[in-house]
């Protein structure tokens, strides 16, 4: 038997029951795919993160951030071609659940080539599948879930061919088909390139003439350099890279694009965090697992090398490469890194309930079948406490905030405008409703360092955030002069959806007080003189606009929000900075009343029915924080 | 290929690849719960923000939002978050210690907590990276 190969009690099953594990492993996908349908993002998601970009590319099949994902993108692209639901975004979202439920499936016909019985590869893959980042990832878009599925098909594609040449058959196509899968994962994700040691070490260990047989090797490494030529299609779209993003037009841009892409994020943490690094690992691994997952993998990796001990070594050899560079990654969504590590652990953990399972009915005072059912009751109380948790924490349902927006911005800009969005992933929420989705074809997005595409005379407005009155330089890149004036017009849910009008003249900030309109009620230091509430607008993501007057106190400009019913729909520096800007440059007087004349987004999942409008100021204690509040009006949703 | 080589037996590899494996495995094991247990020695909080230096990460990187009574609410990977603050609450910039009245909305901040006596995360420390509202990358 190869690489020693002991049998374990739950030995591998005959060829009549691998269609009770073609079922089994379905189940697992169905499972899967209906936790993470329920919990899923309906459009694009707020934070954006790369999400709105991989939307973008894989909707147009243009090219996707570094490092490409070519094969990625191709997959984008038949979801939102081929699938009759929903939006676009709607639909690459989907392709995560597809994958992160894959890679659940996967990893149990895995676990069931490891020789775990079928309860023991179903709490593998259902760990897997209830793991608290992948989860996260399968349920907005992102390339975390398709890689998943991908990498745990290469692990077994190389099982599979350890099987063929156990049993003495020529095993050449089934290695050329792990060398295409690998090959083919890149297009995922480039960072399983350095799981590579892993998988020849398993091939040397399994059948060491493997190397010295050229057709063999001819034939993986053949089939490998196939699946990788994907990245061929990168210069073939290069005119599709998002700016400001280098463009992948020739060997050295590919190499840029690729390979060399974020080198000064990797190994980035020097020897002496490496504790601290493994610490907060640890913490993400307890947190994805669950404790009692961990030990079970710790103790599942000793069943495993007993058994299956070249199989061991290529799941132990995966894990660390992939924990040894994750680690060492300075990246601000470091914690999704490490998914292909817990691909691996799940198995673990398999390995370690099987082989409780197993010392238990064997030698435990309980009868056996009292003892495998509590064995599985422990097994369930790990899972249902790491699926409940997981679901609360990745419930994307009512995540519209970012559409809401979008769709409302697209409703605003009047014929013929410009829109300067964020450059490169920032950017692509614009992009997608404006052009993708054929909301705003009239509306000019440019891209481009410096001014050009901007055409004279036309309105432009802008969502870039701003600073003390002036757009952000880093993310404007000469587009729009900091010299003009940024005035809010629409406020979305966050910090950093709102559309300004970009003016050559200041605001009117010293607007005169409609008596209509008077309050005069004090709200911390600072007065709201007056507020008037517009009529409901647009549809079928609704607006409400906002007058109001305000005379500051001796706290200076205050932190005001917007609260509708419960909910707290925006909060911003009153007039974004523009009134001390003003002070300085345009003669407002420092006592001078403000005002603030804005449209405010409400949110799609706001139930229906009549909604107080509140206005509030945030009042800074020595300890603590309030918020006063005034209600300035009511809404009706219907 | 020597006689000695030749004449292994699959058995005879699988078991020393046993115990190779093993060797590794209690190294790996062992390393790795000590390197925990001496990075949490100290608490397992670092002097310096990984966003300011290169530091290990702190307990979360988010963005503020929006305000409420004695709470924070900011965005994180995952969506809205709030944080209770309390008079252990303390705000560290760049420049040293700010105060809870620096915060604004959009403002990047790294957060360490330590659980609350009734179980309930605390910020106990709160570090503005920079002052400028917006992304950083």
């Amino acid at each position: 038997m190869a690489g020693g190969e002991r049998p374990g009690p739950a030995r591998r099953p005959a060829a009549t029951s691998r269609w009770v594990d073609a079922a089994a492993a379905a189940a697992i996908f169905g499972i899967g795919a209906g936790l993470y349908l329920v919990t899923l993002a309906p459009g694009l998601p707020y934070p954006a993160g790369d999400s709105h970009a991989f939307t973008t590319s894989s909707a147009t099949l243009g090219l996707a951030r570094r490092t490409g994902y070519p094969l990625y993108t191709w997959l984008g692209f038949l979801f939102t071609r081929c699938l009759p639901v929903g939006d676009l975004a709607y639909r690459t979202n989907l392709l995560s659940a597809a994958g992160a439920a894959g890679g659940g499936a996967v990893v149990f016909l895995i676990a069931r080539r490891l020789d775990l019985g079928r309860n023991a590869a179903a709490f593998a893959a259902l760990l897997l599948l209830t793991s608290t980042t992948l989860w996260s990832q399968a349920v907005v878009t992102e390339v975390y879930g398709p890689n998943a599925f991908m990498l745990a098909l290469t692990l077994w594609s190389l099982l599979a061919w350890s099987a063929r040449v156990e049993r003495g058959h020529d095993a050449s196509g089934a290695l050329a088909l792990a060398g295409l899968l690998f090959g083919l994962s890149l297009g995922t994700h480039l960072s399983n390139l350095t799981l590579a040691p892993a998988f020849v070490l398993f091939v040397l260990l399994v059948d060491p003439r493997t190397v010295t047989r050229p057709r063999s090797l001819a034939l993986v490494v053949g089939a490998c350099l196939l699946g990788t030529a994907q990245f061929f299609w990168l210069p073939l779209c290069a005119a599709t890279a998002m700016f400001p993003n280098p463009v992948p037009s020739t060997p050295a841009g590919v190499w840029a694009y690729t390979l060399g892409a974020f080198d000064h994020l990797r190994f980035a943490f020097p020897l002496g965090a490496l504790p601290a690094r493994l610490a907060y690992y640890g913490g993400q691994l307890v947190e994805n697992v669950t404790a009692p997952g961990v030990v079970a993998g710790m103790l599942g990796a000793w069943v495993l090398m007993w058994r299956r001990p070249a199989a061991c070594c290529l799941l132990l050899a995966t894990y660390v490469l992939n924990v040894a560079t994750a680690t060492q990654v300075a990246v601000g969504d470091a914690d999704r890194f490490f998914i292909p590590g817990y691909v691996v652990w799940v198995l673990f953990a398999g390995c370690g309930l099987q082989g409780l399972s197993d010392v238990v009915r064997r030698r435990g005072p309980l009868p056996p079948r009292l003892a495998a059912a509590t064995v599985w009751m422990l097994a369930l109380a790990v899972l249902l406490p790491a699926a409940r948790a997981s679901l609360a924490d990745n419930d994307r349902r009512g995540d519209t905030v970012a559409d809401d927006f979008h769709r409302s911005v697209m409703d605003v800009l009047p014929p013929g405008s410009v829109l300067v969005a964020p450059p490169g992933v920032f950017g692509q929420a614009a992009r997608y409703w404006a052009q993708i989705e054929g909301r705003r074809p009239d509306v000019r997005l440019p891209d481009g360092v410096g001014p050009a595409g901007v055409p004279p005379g036309a309105p432009v407005f802008t969502t870039i955030p701003t600073r003390r009155g002036r757009v952000l330089a880093g993310m404007a890149r000469g587009r729009l002069p900091r010299s003009r004036w940024f005035v809010p017009v629409l406020l979305g849910g966050r910090h950093d959806l709102v559309l300004y009008r970009v003016d050559d003249a200041p605001p009117a900030l010293a607007a005169p007080v409609p008596g209509a309109a008077r309050l005069d009620r004090r709200l911390g230091a600072t007065t709201l003189v007056a507020a008037a509430l517009g009529p409901l607008t647009g549809a079928p993501v609704r607006r409400v606009g906002l007058r109001t007057w305000w005379r500051l106190g001796r706290g200076g400009v205050p932190v005001v929000s917007t609260r509708v019913g419960d909910v707290t729909v925006e909060a911003h520096v009153l007039a974004f900075g523009n009134a001390g800007r003003a002070v300085v440059e345009a003669g407002l007087a420092p006592d001078a009343i403000i005002a603030e004349d804005v449209q405010v987004v409400l949110p799609s999942t706001l139930a229906p029915g009549r909604h107080p409008v509140r206005v509030g100021v945030v009042d800074f204690t020595a300890t603590g924080v309030r918020v006063a509040w005034a209600e300035v009006g009511r809404v009706e949703i219907d | 290929m020597s006689r000695s080589t030749e004449a292994r037996s699959p058995a005879d590899r699988g078991r020393a690849l046993r115990l190779l494996g093993a060797v590794v495995l209690l190294a790996l094991q062992a390393g790795g719960l000590g390197a925990v247990l001496w990075a949490r020695r100290d608490g397992g909080q670092s002097p310096v923000p990984p966003a300011l230096g290169r530091g290990p990460a702190p307990d979360q990187v988010v963005t503020l939002e929006f305000f409420a009574d004695d709470a924070l609410v900011v965005t994180t990977e995952r969506g809205l978050r709030t944080l209770r603050i309390d008079e252990h609450t303390t705000v560290e910039t760049v420049g040293g210690a700010g105060r809870l009245s620096d915060l604004r909305p959009g403002m990047m901040l790294v957060i360490w907590w330590r659980a609350g006596s009734s179980g309930r995360a605390v910020v106990a420390r709160l570090g503005l990276i920079g002052a400028e509202p917006g992304r950083t990358s």
